[in-house]
């Protein structure tokens, strides 16, 4: 399913980290005897399937795959059971139902094995003590895969709930896995000489790196850095570029459909087979997987929604002049144009099909009034435009009862752009929210305060952020742009642009905006192993000084498509003084960040 | 009966395998098989050996850094040594520094286990990491209750009180229990507390609400069975109220102005949800009632409540007529914005008379133009622009 081909285009070579990965499983597996079924935390199969596909498993000996669910296992006839879970208290209690259920069951004796991915849990075992299945096990070991990649320049840790871990209750685990997940990365590709951060959370991960580092010291570091800069950002420090709509080609994808691991599931009638063959229409949904391996994508993934149209039209041309060529052609020339060409421009025509296709989906979306009313309100609010007052559209919203995580979405961006909201405003919002939509949500409006999305007013900082820091741009040109603002049709994401003045003119430059930001600031040098040499150093093997240096940007508690897509546009700058490699704790959007804290209450019902 | 054969052993071998005397101790060689047994053998002595050792080593506890270091890599080692509460802290203080939040869980836990209750609260609080991480854990484990206690204990009273509220809309087994944990929730955390006062008023509305639902419910369910009113929000129930109750007296549990008074909702709101409910139900006149001032003295002309056209797209999706539709449209301020909305509704007598009014021919004229030739409409306009013909003298 998966060619890993493309993971190799890079400046790093993150296909370091699938083939990693595969390894590491297919170690797990080849550790236990016969057939067997894996039970999956639902949320890793996404992740994995980025690394290893059914066919590659069933090679393995596994016959059978269950999500991990209360109740009772589906019956399977297999020798060991396998369970493949995050370390997480709350899935032991299903895990430990399962297995008692299935011993209850008798008939064929089974192996249990739980893997805990990546280290496992003294807690988490301790429940499996106190539910008497810990001895079931014939097995508990650790899976330590931590990065995943997603492309050649973006990775993930796929780590669930991070921002709401560290954010709310005040649990480090996520960065703590973090700091190992960048030890891993050293000790791939050598020590990162240069340490910038800003935020809570980046501070944490720096203290725990420099402890990791210091347990490693007999570690082989390799000689040769190739990362110049790690700059750490705690999502903490923009709270704004997750709640706005991204305006990216992918952003609106993963808006609108949501990209899950580089799939995406579309609605199927648009993708009726053109060979007029049998449908499968069994789901409504079909599965697309979308890479930078298709050209196409790779090209029109971070222009700006109104720039894709024309460059699908663009494509068809030249596909359409490609295939004219055959009138010109020899007939030997002919047999290496059927040959070769032929197929190469057959995949670029299914493939414009395909995101002609996405493209029309999405600006059904784009086109809408609610959509547009709904930017036009993002667009004043970050232009700081009557945003100390109830907004009309949001209260319209509400009185429509439109979904509530729209709703919050926007009064959550209202507050970052209003440096907070007046006591008594948030009161209304709230006293209009809990009667509209029931007063059980008062629990996810509390963890948005506590988080930090929604607060009460404080200093005002927006307005001179947005001054130093040029967030909103007038004249955004979305055809050919020349500025990250583009990803937003007019503001530029807050993270990028402290990249960007990282890299010029430095942050010295402006650190009165970053002492307006929440957080310590972090700007350290890490001292490189003796034997270590920056790979630009002179020397007959060296590469040559031209070359660009390479920052490892970490967004810490979630990274948006608009953000990695602005950052790509930093590195395909012609004077860009580095280039970009992006890593993250998970993938997120506005709806993904507000549901990870929304507390989903079933309202009570019945006598 | 020590034999000093083999310098190695002796370092390993304990008394107890000497005084053994079926043991044959001979040196063995790796690399002959036969000496399987022997081996065997061999180990069991060790085990023996290190069992013993092990019993010694328990009453000396080791560096807590080191444990601390243990915990975080996942390597066996024991907390049971650590007994003054000195060294319990620094244990703590050890694995917070390190990071690992299972490893902080853990030593939590040992603390918990062995200290007594007040102690160890002290200790948490010295610790707010340890803290965070032990809450964060008794809410996975649905252990709301101690949270809550421990959270009251630290003196951090809004967030015992949002505890108790999860426990409390997180029941299952319907609405009475959540409604004893509602009440618990107001009595012990909430209403004791003045700072609070934002969050006891809602949940005594929540309250309130349950407790309005439940009778109407079923009161109604003979006639709909089907009816789920109870854990709906407060303008969800006021939309049922306007829909099957409207004309309730106001001591009525189900009359709209009961729970308008008890809920405090703007005139907004209110409008709002009756005006969507009786709209469904086509209910015309009371739509108009609730734009129209209840003074004595007034004039019977519309207030914008609801903005106008918000209230003409609701009424439109209900099927109102064009004459209901007019009368709101008709009553939005201000030309432009009116002939506007007027124009979208397809009200056109009034975008007529207005242009009518201003003496404006040539729109009068673009608007004829995009009227279904021969309609009601288009006759109207041109009549009208017939009307406008200046007879010249």
């Amino acid at each position: 399913m998966t060619s890993a081909l493309h993971l190799m285009h890079g400046r790093l070579r993150t296909n370091i980290f699938r083939d990693e990965a595969r390894q590491k499983f297919v170690t797990l597996l080849d550790k236990t005897v016969g057939t067997k079924a894996i039970v999956w935390d639902e949320r890793l199969t996404g992740p994995f399937g980025l690394v290893a596909e059914y066919s590659f498993l069933r090679e393995h000996d596994v016959a059978k795959m269950f999500p991990l669910r209360a109740g009772r296992l589906p019956p399977s006839d297999v020798d060991t059971v396998v369970f493949l879970v995050r370390p997480e208290v709350g899935l032991m209690e299903l895990v430990a139902e399962n297995v008692q259920k299935e011993e209850e069951q008798g008939g064929r004796r089974k192996e249990f094995v739980l893997c805990f991915m990546p280290t496992g849990s003294g807690a988490c075992e301790r429940v499996l003590e106190e539910r008497r299945v810990r001895g079931t096990f014939s097995q508990i070991t650790c899976l330590e895969v931590r990065l995943l990649p997603l492309d050649a320049d973006l990775l993930s840790m796929e780590y669930p709930l991070g921002f709401k871990e560290y954010a709310l209750e005040n649990d480090p685990s996520c960065l703590f896995e973090a700091a190992q997940a960048l030890l891993e990365i050293q000790l791939k590709f050598g020590i990162i000489p240069s340490i910038c951060g800003k935020g809570n959370a980046a501070k944490k991960v720096y203290d725990y790196l420099l402890n990791l580092r210091r347990e490693h010291q007999d570690s082989e570091f390799p000689t040769v850095c190739e990362i110049d800069t790690l700059l750490l950002i705690d999502r903490e420090v923009d709270l704004i570029t997750p709640v706005a709509t991204q305006l990216t080609y992918e952003g609106l994808i993963d808006e609108v459909f949501g990209i899950h691991n580089n799939t995406v599931k579309l609605p199927s009638e648009k993708f009726v087979k053109q060979d007029g063959g049998p449908i499968e229409m069994t789901n409504d949904r079909k599965q697309f997987l979308l890479s930078s391996a298709e050209e196409l994508y790779a090209d029109i993934r971070d222009k700006n929604f109104n720039a894709v149209g024309p460059a699908l039209s663009r494509k068809a041309k030249q596909i359409s002049a490609q295939y004219e060529e055959r009138h010109s052609q020899s007939v030997s020339e002919m047999k290496n144009f059927v040959k070769n060409v032929l197929p190469t421009i057959k995949a670029a025509k299914e493939s414009l099909g395909l995101h002609t296709s996405i493209a029309e989906l999405i600006k059904e979306r784009t086109d809408s009034e609610s959509f547009l009313e709904a930017l036009q309100t993002e667009q004043e609010m970050m232009n700081a435009i009557d945003t100390d007052r109830a907004h009309p559209h949001i209260e319209q919203l509400i009185a429509k009862k439109a979904d509530l995580t729209r709703v919050l979405r926007l009064i959550c961006l209202q507050s970052a752009c209003n440096s907070g909201l007046k006591p008594r405003l948030m009161d209304q919002y709230r006293r209009d929210l809990l009667q509209t939509y029931g007063f059980q949500h008062a629990l996810t409006l509390n963890n948005l305060e506590r988080a930090g999305l929604l607060r009460t007013q404080g200093r005002t900082t927006y307005s001179a952020l947005r001054r130093q820091l040029k967030l909103t741009v007038d004249d955004v040109n979305e055809q050919a742009p020349t500025d990250i603002s583009y990803t937003f049709s007019g503001y530029a994401p807050l993270s990028v642009r402290l990249a960007q003045l990282l890299a010029r003119p430095g942050w010295r430059s402006v650190s009165e905006a970053l002492a307006l930001l929440p957080g310590p600031t972090l700007m350290e040098e890490q001292p490189a192993p003796a034997a270590a040499r920056n790979r630009r150093d002179t020397g007959p093997l060296g590469l040559s000084a031209d070359d660009a240096r390479l920052t490892l940007v970490v967004f810490l508690g979630g990274a948006t498509f608009a953000e990695v897509a602005a950052l790509r546009f930093l590195s395909s700058q012609e004077d860009a003084p580095t280039e970009y490699v992006i890593a993250t704790t998970k993938m997120i959007n506005g709806n993904s960040l507000i549901s990870s804290l929304s507390e989903e209450l079933v309202p009570v019902g019945g006598a | 009966m020590m034999t000093s054969k083999n310098k190695k052993r002796d370092l390993f071998m304990g008394d107890e395998y000497w005084n053994e005397s079926s043991r044959k101790v001979t040196p063995f060689d790796f690399d002959d098989d036969t000496d399987t047994d022997t081996f065997m053998t061999m180990l069991a002595a060790e085990v023996a050996f290190l069992r013993r050792r092990l019993a010694e080593a328990r009453e000396v506890a080791p560096p807590p850094a080191d444990t601390a270091r243990r915990l975080a890599l996942g390597e066996p080692c024991t907390l049971e040594l650590y007994r003054p509460l000195a060294e319990k802290r620094q244990l703590l203080a050890e694995t917070v520094a390190l990071g690992d939040g299972d490893a902080v869980l853990v030593v939590v836990l040992f603390l918990k286990r062995t200290l007594k209750r007040s102690l160890f609260v002290a200790e948490l609080r010295r610790q707010p990491v340890a803290c965070e991480q032990y809450l964060a854990y008794l809410r996975a484990r649905f252990s709301h209750a101690d949270a809550a206690d421990l959270l009251a204990m630290l003196g951090r009273v809004e967030e015992a009180a949002m505890v108790r509220y999860e426990s409390a809309v997180r029941v299952r087994g319907g609405v009475e229990p959540q409604l004893r944990g509602l009440r618990h929730c107001l009595q012990a955390h909430l209403a004791p507390d003045p700072e609070l006062a934002l969050h006891t008023g809602l949940v005594r509305q929540q309250i309130d609400l349950l407790e309005r639902q439940r009778p109407v419910e079923a009161a109604d369910a003979p006639a709909r069975p089907d009816l789920q009113l109870v854990g709906r929000s407060v303008l969800s129930t006021l939309h049922y109220c306007c829909l099957h109750h409207y004309s309730e007296p106001a001591n009525h549990l189900a009359s709209p102005a009961a729970l308008r008074e008890r809920h405090q909702l703007t005139e907004r709101q209110y409008t709002w949800t009756a005006l969507r409910a009786r709209a469904s139900l086509q209910a015309w006149a009371d739509v108009q009632a609730l734009f129209t001032s209840k003074a004595w003295f007034s004039s019977g002309k519309l207030r914008p409540v609801v903005p106008f056209e918000a209230a003409a797209e609701v009424l439109e999706s209900f099927g109102a007529t064009l004459e209901t539709l007019s009368l709101y449209i008709a009553s939005i301020d201000g030309t432009e914005k009116r002939l506007e909305h007027a124009k979208k509704f397809g009200c056109y007598k009034i975008v007529v008379d207005g242009y009518l009014s201003q003496k404006d021919r040539v729109s009068l004229e673009q608007y004829r133009a995009t009227l279904k030739p021969h309609s009601e409409a288009h006759q109207y306009a041109s009549d009208a622009l017939r009307a406008t013909v200046i007879p010249i003298c």
